[in-house]
């Protein structure tokens, strides 16, 4: 497999092979419609993915390479989210800071398996919480205003809290 | 498992949908077996209370001890046992059902109605102007994230200072992808409504359709928002694209109106429930067979539960007319504890109309006659080759005679699954031969409850064609217990590979128990066992010690009331931290693993 050179946000260059970067259709999409021919010193510029991230991420993909692709199937499946494998538990232990970008380059590189998992760490984060408790652990604000807030709890007042 | 006196004829099983379950599309609105604990007779068991427990998975540490607290009937007022997790349908990740031991409307009693607040007539309008704007603006920003995603961050973070990136700058399909997560495990209430109270954009998201795909309104809305009112406003304002539904045990007073609101409000339903609607007509049933066109499954369980059964929606000619509808397209039917009449003529038209059917659930099945309750169980077969569960639970009904040709030619039901055939009280009808022209070519079962089944030897069980059964409920099985020969040890160790869960309760003849627990254990690590149930039954010391040592996967068992046990060990040890209690009573130390 011949490489590919990725662009960081932040300028750094990753000499990366290439089937470990076709595993974002974002850049395979760059690939095939600007017709970058193999073993052309391009590069592939990434603007909202900044290096430590990138890193991050090219790990991940390192290490998931030989998964099986995902299908259109997938979809349909069962949702879980307690089938989180344990290395990538260990690879998602990280700040809050570097969960949400991990999420927002997986989203922007379109890496289903990556988005996938960075979702289900967060969903199992918020499961079985208050909205108070959830506001807590992220730092969101409470950007109601009294009218609104009012508002939103009398459309749940219905809801049976367990 | 607990073991109950109770008078039988007060005796009801009542099912308890647990929303959550949004399995593959075929395999949605299945429910988990429905016979959790009953008479064994023969024991006298001295505690007349009753647990009620929704069925776990077998994964997660069950729960059990001294809960739940609702829907509990305690009679003799001691302390109640602990009860055994059990196992939950493969076919449907999460959902449960419950029994009750008494003849009353249950679900809502347990249920807290806190705080009473008035609730303003006013409000339904106002709500949904909010929405409108709300809607709007969610569209204008949408569009605007599109176009400029920088843009919108600053935006953000102008409008709400110090708002956290989760709150603002977090793409709203990755939100939705998030909060699909959570719901898949735990349904979209409560989740749904905490995450809206959070901050706009989570309200914004949480208000997103697809998320309200399936939804249980019959146990996360408080009773008394359980209006027809409040079931209109949810049609309009949440679920209007949902296909799952359902509304068990609201009491709805205009059934027509509801169900036209329903089924014009939601069109895309596939899945609908409506345990306990007394007042459901044949009216009604062939209006929703007729105008629901997606409609694949319907639970119309515990309908008329007395009524005479001639008039009522569940009588004979409406059910039929709407099997003769809904034909190809239905494949789960869900008629348990309701009063039947002409049973071989519903079974007939479900043979000769529905190839698809997946699920049938009669358990609790009354008939107005012997004869109604008569199954012609290789017509059946031949009529719906795709059955994958089959529940008789505690119904009287009976196999029809066949002959021998027939039985010989009928193609079984090589997709099945599950089975229940359970009984309380005495099961006199249930015998091998019945098992075994039910369960003639199922190899891919998983689940065979038979408790109760005294006549039931364990021959069935050994040409039992299952290659890999995973869990076995023999309990009240007396014919099979108090053999003194190697039944119980053939069937353990036919299935010691396969079995998850095996219920042994009240076998009360040592020998046998003790060397079905050493059948069990010689397979060793590879024995996939977690949860035993020996309740009340004869194991010696040092089975339990044997099973404890060999088997690594064992994640609760059950020794209430084992009189060969010593004291202090006698109740349910589930999770690591009992075990490892029992384990030190029972003197394991850990250079015997």
């Amino acid at each position: 497999m011949p490489n590919i050179k990725l662009q960081s946000s932040d300028g750094e260059i990753f000499d990366t092979s290439l089937d470990i970067a076709l595993c974002s259709l974002t850049i395979k999409t760059m690939i095939d419609d600007c017709g970058i021919d193999e073993g052309e010193d391009t590069v592939v510029p990434l603007p909202n993915v900044n290096s430590t991230i990138l890193r991050k991420v090219l790990t991940w993909a390192q290490y998931h390479k030989d998964d099986p692709q995902p299908t259109e199937d997938d979809d349909s499946k069962e949702k879980r989210t307690d089938d989180i494998s344990s290395w990538d538990a260990d690879f998602l232990k990280v700040d809050q800071g570097t969960l949400f970008e991990l999420i927002l380059a997986a989203n922007y590189l379109d890496i289903k398996g990556l988005l996938d998992v960075t979702c289900k760490t967060v969903a199992n984060m918020i499961k079985g919480k208050t909205p108070e408790e959830i506001r807590k652990t992220f730092n969101i604000k409470n950007d109601f205003t009294p009218a609104e807030e009012e508002q939103v709890r009398k459309e749940n007042e219905w809801c049976e809290e367990k | 498992m607990e073991v109950q006196v109770e008078s039988i004829a007060s005796t009801i099983i009542k099912y308890n949908e647990a929303s959550d379950a949004k399995g593959t599309e075929t395999e949605t609105s299945s429910t988990s077996p429905p016979l959790q604990e009953h008479d064994i007779p023969g024991t006298s068991p001295k505690d007349n209370s009753q647990e009620l427990s929704p069925t776990e998975p077998p994964n997660t540490p069950p729960l059990g001890q001294q809960t739940p607290p609702q829907n509990t009937t305690s009679k003799s007022g001691k302390k109640r046992k602990a009860l055994v997790a059990l196992y939950q349908s493969e076919l449907s990740p999460s959902q449960g059902i419950k029994i009750c031991i008494k003849k009353s409307d249950t679900t809502s009693s347990g249920l807290d109605v806190s705080k009473k607040r008035k609730a303003k007539r006013s409000r339904k309008q106002k709500n949904r102007d909010l929405e409108d704007s709300d809607d709007s603006e969610f569209e204008k920003k949408r569009r605007k994230d599109k176009s400029n995603n920088n843009n919108t961050i600053k935006e953000n973070a102008d409008q709400a200072k110090e708002q956290s990136y989760w709150g603002s700058t977090i793409p709203e399909e990755v939100l939705c992808k998030i909060f699909s997560y959570v719901i898949e495990s735990e349904g979209p209430l409560p989740s749904l409504c905490r995450f809206s109270r959070v901050c706009s954009l989570w309200n914004r998201v949480s208000l997103i359709q697809s998320l309200w795909s399936s939804v249980d309104l019959s146990t996360a809305i408080k009773e008394k928002f359980r209006t027809e009112l409040k079931l209109k406003w949810f049609i309009d304002n949440r679920i209007s694209q949902c296909t799952e539904l359902n509304v068990a045990h609201w009491k709805v007073s205009d059934v027509t109106c509801v169900l036209a609101k329903i089924a014009y409000g939601c069109k895309n339903l596939r899945s609908l429930t409506l345990t306990g609607w007394k007042g459901f007509s044949s009216e009604n049933f062939k209006f929703i067979s007729e105008e629901m066109h997606n409609l694949s499954s319907l639970d119309i369980s515990a309908i008329n539960v007395e009524m005479n059964t001639s008039k009522s929606a569940i009588g004979l000619q409406s059910l039929c007319d709407a099997i003769k509808t809904m034909n190809g397209r239905l494949t789960h039917l869900h008629l348990a504890h309701n009063r039947l009449a002409g049973m071989p003529q519903i079974i007939e038209a479900l043979a000769n109309h529905c190839p698809n059917l997946v699920q049938l659930d009669l358990s609790n099945v009354r008939t107005v006659a012997h004869s109604h309750g008569i199954i012609h169980i290789e017509k059946l077969q031949a009529g719906c080759q795709k059955l994958k569960v089959f529940r008789l639970t505690n119904s009287y009904v009976n196999l029809s005679t066949s002959t021998l040709q027939e039985q010989m030619e009928s193609p079984g039901f090589p997709d099945l699954e599950e089975l229940s055939v359970a009984v309380i009280g005495e099961g006199r009808v249930i015998n091998d031969e019945f098992l075994q022209r039910i369960l003639k070519t199922s190899s891919k079962l998983k689940l065979l409850d038979i408790r109760g089944c005294a006549r039931l030897t364990h021959e069935s069980l050994i040409r039992c064609p299952a290659w890999d059964l995973r869990h076995l409920f023999l309990s009240g099985c007396q014919e099979m217990t108090r053999d003194i020969g190697s039944g119980l040890e053939l069937i353990a160790s036919k299935w010691s590979h396969s079995l998850i869960e095996l219920d042994l309760a009240w076998a009360n003849v040592q020998k046998p128990v003790d060397n079905a627990l050493k059948a069990l254990a010689e397979k060793g690590v590879e024995c996939p066992i977690s949860h035993l149930n020996l309740c009340g039954s004869s194991v010696s010391v040092e089975a339990v010690r044997e099973v404890l040592i060999k088997c690594p996967n064992i994640k609760s068992i059950n020794l209430s009331s084992c009189r060969g046990l010593p004291r202090g060990v006698k109740r349910l040890m589930s999770g690591a931290t009992e075990l490892q209690e029992l384990r030190e009573a029972i003197n394991i130390s850990d250079n015997d693993k």
